[in-house]
């Protein structure tokens, strides 16, 4: 019998996971520690000890993972090591209008991080939802005709898309290969492959000299700032008189997500202080920034986060049946003014939108802490889709719904799992640096 | 009520009991789930059960009338994902069914099924060769079968991103799964 990808990754998982697993008498245990706990609290002196015992735990860890770590403008944070090289200029090559531009690039011991840009390209070869377009990644060539293949990145817009920056991650390059080729196979989603493709650099990598600007990085300890909050400090990067504190965002684990508004910062006498969100590169959508002056307030800082958790309306759901006609074309709009009882609120269909790549864009408007809902033509299986609003909760946001056909007809449109923003929440973490 | 409703309400009731229940029936998918993304089996097991211990602290706000085992499984993926945190600096994936699906089309045949143990093994071994983010991408599209719309939301990506992430993770994995599967 035929396997489908979910069956055979359940059997490759099988490998490593047999079905006799049984989790519940350590879970059953967990609940004896907490009775353990409960004896801890009534017990100050073992918890002295304890406490005691764990910090030492946690210094050896951290002696443990030493390492050193700079930051590099516009490549994101590396391991230093003796062998680090950088680019020894950017390079730049136009075609048909479009430039790209391989503006930064370090090689380390264990990776090499490549920053590049995409400009000018005309506005249909840019990423937009319903793409159909070329994703081929672009590769490291070595001179034996070696391939690096790209790992990791990120890929940001500016200007409406007429400028793309893209940072990836590349394996390493051989310590004694500096000259290497940057090729790329296509302008990133470029419709039906109609911009300049197979670009080609030459790289020259030499070893970072005195001029190089590597910023240190120290690891931080993860620290809660309190049980129920989701904010975490990671590392600490010194520029200047000034000091970057980043940190991670645990997400809740289940559909919904903690929203990060904004971040201030007050000293020991809760002044707030004057500090910054600054672009790093590198960091995740569950990461965060914020930079200050170091030398300046009293310790310690307290940064309190302003933000919110998205989560859906569970159960809600609604739908509605509409008639497309039997052909229709792209550009066609079909406006509405149809509210949607869903969930309990009210939404509002506005207008559907059948685009170019046979995509089905629906607007709608709703109350400010709506942020979205969930979108299926019944009997039409999609290839793909998006939308969008302000994740804080706008009075109006889209989804999209791509299909190999456009589909045709009299339509069953469902809706579901309606996204709501919770109202503006506050944490607090307090951070003292270790020479303070 | 089916038995998975049933433990629930156990369970809302404070009966411990119903949790065992609910492990008994569900721990085996939810820690594949997690080991797909982790490739640790230790870790995996940590990560189901700190997910069981939230569900049980958290249950009174779980509504019944909806699938357990979704919540379940979408939980362990965040909780997986939140382990792979400081890993998490990128991108996703774009890809559909079909055409993953179509590595299988080879299952089909008795030579496939000889081979069965083998694909699994090469299929382990690619995919300790994603990052944890392209991983975490190929298991919520394959594995938890959600959508790309689904993942965009869930992921706090960019449809754009996600939808270029799933295509970098297939064609990692096709690369490290060789021609012959290059139908991935």
């Amino acid at each position: 019998m035929k396997k489908n990808s979910r069956e055979l990754l359940d059997t490759a998982a099988r490998m490593r996971v047999p079905d006799t697993i049984n989790l519940y008498p350590r879970l059953a245990a967990q609940f004896e520690r907490k009775t353990f706990m409960q004896t801890l609290r009534t017990k100050p002196a073992l918890l002295l000890l304890t406490v005691l015992l764990s910090l030492a735990i946690l210094t050896g860890a951290t002696y443990a993972a030493g390492r050193i770590l700079g930051y590099i403008p516009s490549l994101g944070i590396v391991e230093e090591t003796a062998s680090l090289r950088t680019l020894a200029r950017p390079v730049s090559a136009t075609r048909d209008g479009i430039t790209l531009t391989v503006i930064d690039a370090v090689a380390t011991s264990s990776q090499t991080v490549v920053a590049f840009s995409l400009e000018n390209a005309p506005e249909d070869v840019f990423l937009h939802e319903s793409m159909t377009g070329c994703f081929n990644q672009a590769e490291l060539r070595l001179p034996d005709g070696t391939v690096l293949p790209s790992g990791e990145g990120e890929i940001n817009s500016e200007n409406d898309g007429q400028i793309l920056r893209m940072r990836f991650v590349y394996p390493p390059i051989p310590v004694d290969i500096n000259d290497v080729v940057f090729f790329l196979p296509c302008v990133l989603n470029s419709s039906s492959f109609q911009a300049p493709e197979n670009w080609e650099l030459s790289l020259q990598f030499i070893s970072a000299s005195a001029e190089t600007t590597i910023l240190p990085v120290t690891d931080l300890q993860t620290i809660p700032s309190a049980s129920d909050s989701p904010f975490y400090l990671t590392q600490a990067i010194q520029v200047g008189e000034e000091i970057i504190l980043i940190g991670a965002i645990e997400q809740p684990a289940d559909n919904s997500w903690v929203n990060l508004h904004s971040i201030r910062v007050s000293d020991a006498n809760g002044v707030e202080i004057s500090s910054s969100l600054p672009t790093l590169e590198g960091l995740s959508g569950y990461e965060w920034g914020v930079q200050f002056q170091f030398a300046g307030p009293e310790y310690p800082v307290t940064l309190t986060f302003e933000g919110g958790t998205v989560a859906p309306v569970p159960g809600s759901t609604a739908e509605f049946t509409f008639d497309t006609g039997d052909s229709p074309q792209p550009g066609q709009v079909w406006t509405f003014d149809k509210p949607i009882e869903i969930g309990g609120r009210t939404v509002k269909l506005v207008s559907m939108f059948a685009d170019q790549n046979n995509s089905l864009v629906f607007n709608f408007t709703g109350d400010s802490d709506v942020v979205g809902v969930s979108l299926s033509i019944q009997g039409f299986t999609p290839v793909g889709g998006g939308g969008g609003s302000g994740s804080t909760g706008f009075d109006n946001f889209s989804v999209s719904l791509a299909y190999a056909e456009m589909p045709s007809g009299q339509l069953r449109i469902v809706l579901s799992d309606l996204m709501i923003a919770s109202p503006i929440q506050t944490w607090t973490l307090e951070w003292f640096p270790e020479d303070k | 009520m089916d038995e998975t409703q049933v433990a629930v309400q156990r369970l809302k009731d404070g009966d411990i009991g119903g949790l065992e229940i609910l492990v008994a029936r569900y721990q085996v998918r939810a820690v594949r789930t997690a080991y797909l993304i982790l490739q640790d089996e230790a870790a995996a097991q940590d990560v189901v059960q700190e997910t069981f211990l939230r569900i049980y602290k958290r249950i009174r706000q779980f509504d019944e009338a909806q699938p357990f085992e979704p919540y379940l499984l979408k939980s362990v993926f965040h909780a997986a994902l939140n382990v792979v945190r400081h890993d998490a600096r990128a991108v996703l994936l774009d890809g559909d069914l079909a055409e993953v699906e179509s590595l299988l089309e080879g299952s089909d045949s008795p030579e496939a099924q000889v081979e069965a143990n083998q694909l699994s093994q090469q299929i382990l071994e690619a995919l300790t060769r994603l990052s944890p983010r392209q991983r975490a991408a190929i298991v919520q599209r394959y594995y938890l079968e959600m959508s790309e719309q689904e993942m965009s939301i869930s992921m706090q990506a960019a449809p754009g991103t996600v939808k270029w992430l799933l295509h970098a993770a297939r064609s990692r994995l096709r690369d490290l799964l060789g021609p012959e599967r290059g139908t991935l």
